[in-house]
């Protein structure tokens, strides 16, 4: 009798331990609390998912092309060593930039890669150049002002200024991470001014977070999350800062 | 090289890749897969130089896509054999590397197989017969007779038994030769009696009684000149030659049982086919016992994400889903463009967990409709201003759209909005049909405190607005807005006077709007303006639609599928949306929500 009931007890047991991994181990969503993910993103051509693979695989990443969904990897900060940095690439298309604000919801360090030759003075006249620099500064926008990572104390962002490769051999003046910094300041604030002034949504859904103090010109300091500005160069593997980074 | 292909996963790596193929990639993916989605792998798109086909694999999130720079009849056949050679020679190393450490090698594979697909078609195609062998040379009187007979109304109907002749001789001789194929269609059609044919004189059916029986067997000379060919008053054949009602087949059977519908408990009488078949009822019952344990072993290697999901799966799923978006108002032809969407990128998954299909596809869904209403540069109107502003030159928005949607209101609502942030602001009134159109715009810029450009009535359209835009520019003014006459989009002298308003002025912003209201005319509309507008431009690059207004969006509740099918038809997304009819209620589109009052 007593074996019955033992027998009976053990099958239940295992019952539902079986059960609970059917039904629970798959609908894990990461908890607010749980931000552990750093993310690539930015407009698109700026050499993102290029960086991921780099990290990931050295010499032998392949070409890339615009990406349509995000990359997730676990990739080793440093080659050799054990850190680990869990990194998400999400597209730059502007119809994926909702991913983006998901995305955010769990991140700890964002990396904003901008394309730099869309900062030389050559590039004023390029329509593709000059949208992609816009876009790259939106981008830089939202995340700042995202409620959720703004508010967060341990975030933090890199704006890593890509492509500084290709202005080894040409006459262009190779842009720095400081003159960069200063123009997208100066973005940042035109883009506030024009923010605040647009309309509510059809919902009156969540209200991004202001930038910087109200009255005062904006400037790198005044985010509620540090930002650097550094110069990487994903296709020569000068990623030096990034792996800093991530570390 | 006939065509170069490449092969690229959804997050970006590139597998394999050559020529031009590999350079349109980027493009591909931008213009063609984010716009239109998984629907886009049924058809060939035209980017740049090259047309382009491409297929997915679902299940590895990988891309195929081939291209030509002309035009290729296999390409489809094309993209399958390279996804399936590529898969046979890399899905192992795929499986268990993933993506993106290693370029794979197809460069050989690739040429072998251009060159299979390339005689594949040749083989199929068919070789022209020499005049020796072709039905010409077999000296038929009549068939040259039937071929140069004129069609006199009297002949007619011999011409058409001659040619039975022709067919019962043709269907004849069909030991000895191969029947062409012209030959083969016409013994075809006798074969079913001709029923279709039209002769000069609207000759009908042979014989009435034959009405419905069995059709003529070619090759029975009998048939040959016996039926009357009915003509008004030709034979004396009247009316009541026409005259059925004497109780043939049809009309005798009673209402039987069997052809009565099926009845449901309680009596009520159902139409057949609406889906409670009783046949298909016995049927599951006779394999209920051998199907219920095969769908439970399906069930759980479904959910332990062994096996893929197939159509047959999604099928039920998949209309209820649109059956849910069309009674959202969303357009019927959009609904099915969106349904096949998902289901081209869910065939081939593996979806694992009790989740199950309908979460999957509602998942699915979801991205998709969000891909589709989020626009593809972020939108700012203030900033666009500020711009101009500093080029020094005024920033021109025009309104178009059909009668009766709200354009002036909707464009004096713009004008409270632009003048609350201190741009100055000057409305056109290029509406110069519709009485109290003008003194309408006055009244709204009187009580706003904007300025009103006006010529009157009855004078053309752009060339009075190319006045007003002249006009602003000479007095410093910021924002220019343009106020059109409504016109549908049918009326062909209205669709060009916009086309040459729009090409001749060259606005910033030429904002459609549309009501919320509208059913499926919306797609029909938002077409037809765009194809006037590119086909009566006159110019080398013409403009068209840059962004959709949606107004009277608080009239539906949560019918808000219009906004989905303005922005699919014209890949532009909504600028503005007009909730009221005072000059504030304007709003920007919140994407997230419409979504989910779409699938709620």
């Amino acid at each position: 009798m007593a074996d019955n009931t033992l027998i009976i007890t053990v099958a239940l047991g295992i019952f539902a331990i079986l059960v609970y991994f059917l039904f629970f181990k798959k609908s894990a969503k990461p908890s607010k609390k749980n931000k552990t993910l750093n993310l690539f993103c930015g407009p698109v051509d700026s050499g993102k998912t290029a960086a991921l693979l780099h990290l990931q695989h050295g010499k032998d990443a392949c070409k890339t092309v615009a990406s349509m969904e995000c990359n997730s990897a676990k990739v080793k900060v440093d080659e050799g060593g054990d850190v680990t940095a869990n990194i998400v690439d999400v597209p730059g298309h502007p119809r994926i930039r909702p991913q983006l604000m998901k995305e955010l919801d769990a991140a700890k360090g964002v990396v904003v890669f901008l394309d730099a030759t869309c900062f030389a003075g050559m590039a004023r006249t390029d329509v593709d150049k000059s949208q992609r620099k816009e876009e790259g500064i939106q981008i830089l926008y939202d995340v700042l002002t995202h409620t959720e990572f703004s508010n967060f104390p341990g975030g933090r962002v890199l704006v890593a200024c890509n492509k500084m490769d290709l202005f080894d051999d040409s006459v262009l003046t190779a842009p720095t991470a400081k003159s960069i910094k200063k123009e997208v300041e100066k973005e940042l604030n035109i883009i506030r001014e024009s923010r605040q002034g647009m309309l509510q949504t059809t919902d009156g859904a969540d209200q991004e977070a202001f930038l910087g103090e109200e009255g005062k010109k904006f400037k790198m300091e005044d985010s509620t999350v540090p930002v650097e500005f550094k110069e990487v160069s994903v296709s020569a593997g000068d990623v030096q800062p990034l792996r800093d980074f991530l570390a | 090289m006939i065509a170069s292909g490449v092969v690229f996963s959804s997050g970006g790596a590139v597998l394999w890749g050559r020529g031009d193929a590999e350079q349109g990639a980027g493009d591909l993916i931008r213009e063609v897969l984010l716009q239109k989605g998984a629907v886009a792998m049924d058809s060939q798109h035209v980017l740049g130089a090259n047309t382009w086909r491409c297929t997915v694999d679902n299940e590895l999130n990988i891309f195929f896509a081939v291209a030509c720079s002309f035009q290729l009849l296999y390409l489809e056949d094309l993209a399958k054999s390279f996804k399936s050679a590529f898969l046979k020679s890399y899905r192992n190393d795929i499986e268990n590397n993933g993506v993106g450490g290693k370029t794979y090698n197809f460069d050989a594979a690739f040429d072998a197989l251009l060159e299979n697909e390339a005689n594949k078609a040749d083989s199929k195609r068919k070789k022209m017969r020499s005049f020796e062998e072709s039905r010409k040379d077999k000296g038929k009187k009549d068939s040259g007779a039937a071929s140069t007979a004129p069609a006199a109304k009297s002949e007619s109907g011999s011409r058409i038994a001659k040619a039975k002749d022709d067919d019962t001789d043709l269907a004849q001789e069909s030991d000895d030769v191969e029947l062409d194929p012209v030959a083969r269609a016409r013994a075809a059609l006798a074969a079913r009696g001709g029923r279709n044919r039209r002769g000069k004189g609207g000759a009908a059916m042979s014989s009435p009684s034959s009405k419905g029986s069995s059709p003529i067997a070619a090759g029975s000379p009998s048939k040959k000149g016996k039926k009357p060919w009915w003509r008004p008053g030709q034979n004396g054949d009247g009316p009541e030659v026409l005259d059925y009602s004497d109780g043939s087949s049809l009309a005798d059977s009673p209402m039987s049982a069997g052809n009565a519908g099926l009845g449901a408990d309680g009596g009520d009488f159902a139409t057949h086919g609406t889906g409670f078949d009783s046949s298909d009822d016995e049927d599951s019952a006779d394999d209920a016992n051998q199907g219920r344990l095969g769908s439970i072993f399906n069930y759980f290697s479904r959910i332990s994400g062994n096996k893929p999901i197939t159509a047959k799966d999604l099928e039920g799923v998949l209309d209820q889903f649109r059956d849910m978006l069309v009674s959202k108002n969303v357009a019927a032809s959009i609904s099915d463009s969106l349904v096949e969407s998902v289901q081209n990128s869910l065939i081939g998954k593996k979806i694992s967990g009790i989740n199950g299909v309908k979460t999957a596809v509602r998942e699915a869904m979801e991205a998709a409709l969000t891909r589709i209403l989020t626009p593809k540069q972020s939108q700012n109107i203030l900033k666009e201003v500020e711009t101009s502003k500093a080029e020094g030159r005024p920033y021109v928005i025009t309104f178009v759209g059909v009668n009766g949607v709200g354009k002036s209101t909707s464009l004096s609502k713009v004008c409270r909005y632009l003048m609350h942030h201190g741009h100055r602001v000057l409305i056109t009134a290029c509406d110069t049909f519709r009485s109290g159109a003008v003194e309408q715009l006055r009244v709204h810029a009187t009580r706003l405190g904007a300025d009103l450009y006006e010529q009157g009535y009855a004078k053309d359209p752009a060339s009075v607005a190319m006045a007003g835009v002249r006009h602003a520019k000479d007095k410093g003014y910021d924002v220019v807005l343009i106020d059109t006459a409504g016109r549908m989009q049918d009326n062909e002298p209205l669709m060009r006077a916009l086309a040459k308003l729009v090409n001749l002025n060259r606005p910033d912003k030429v904002l459609f709007v549309g009501e919320a209201l509208v059913g499926n005319d919306s797609v029909d509309q938002l077409q037809k303006f765009n194809q006037a507008m590119i086909d009566f431009a006159g110019v080398a690059e013409p403009r068209t639609i840059d962004g959709v207004m949606l107004t009277k969006f608080d009239t539906i509740d949560d019918k808000v599928g219009a906004a989905v099918s303005m922005v699919y038809t014209t890949g532009q997304p909504v600028v503005f949306v007009g909730v009221g009819q005072t000059y504030t209620d304007i709003r920007h589109l919140n994407v997230k929500s419409l979504v989910r009052a779409l699938l709620r």
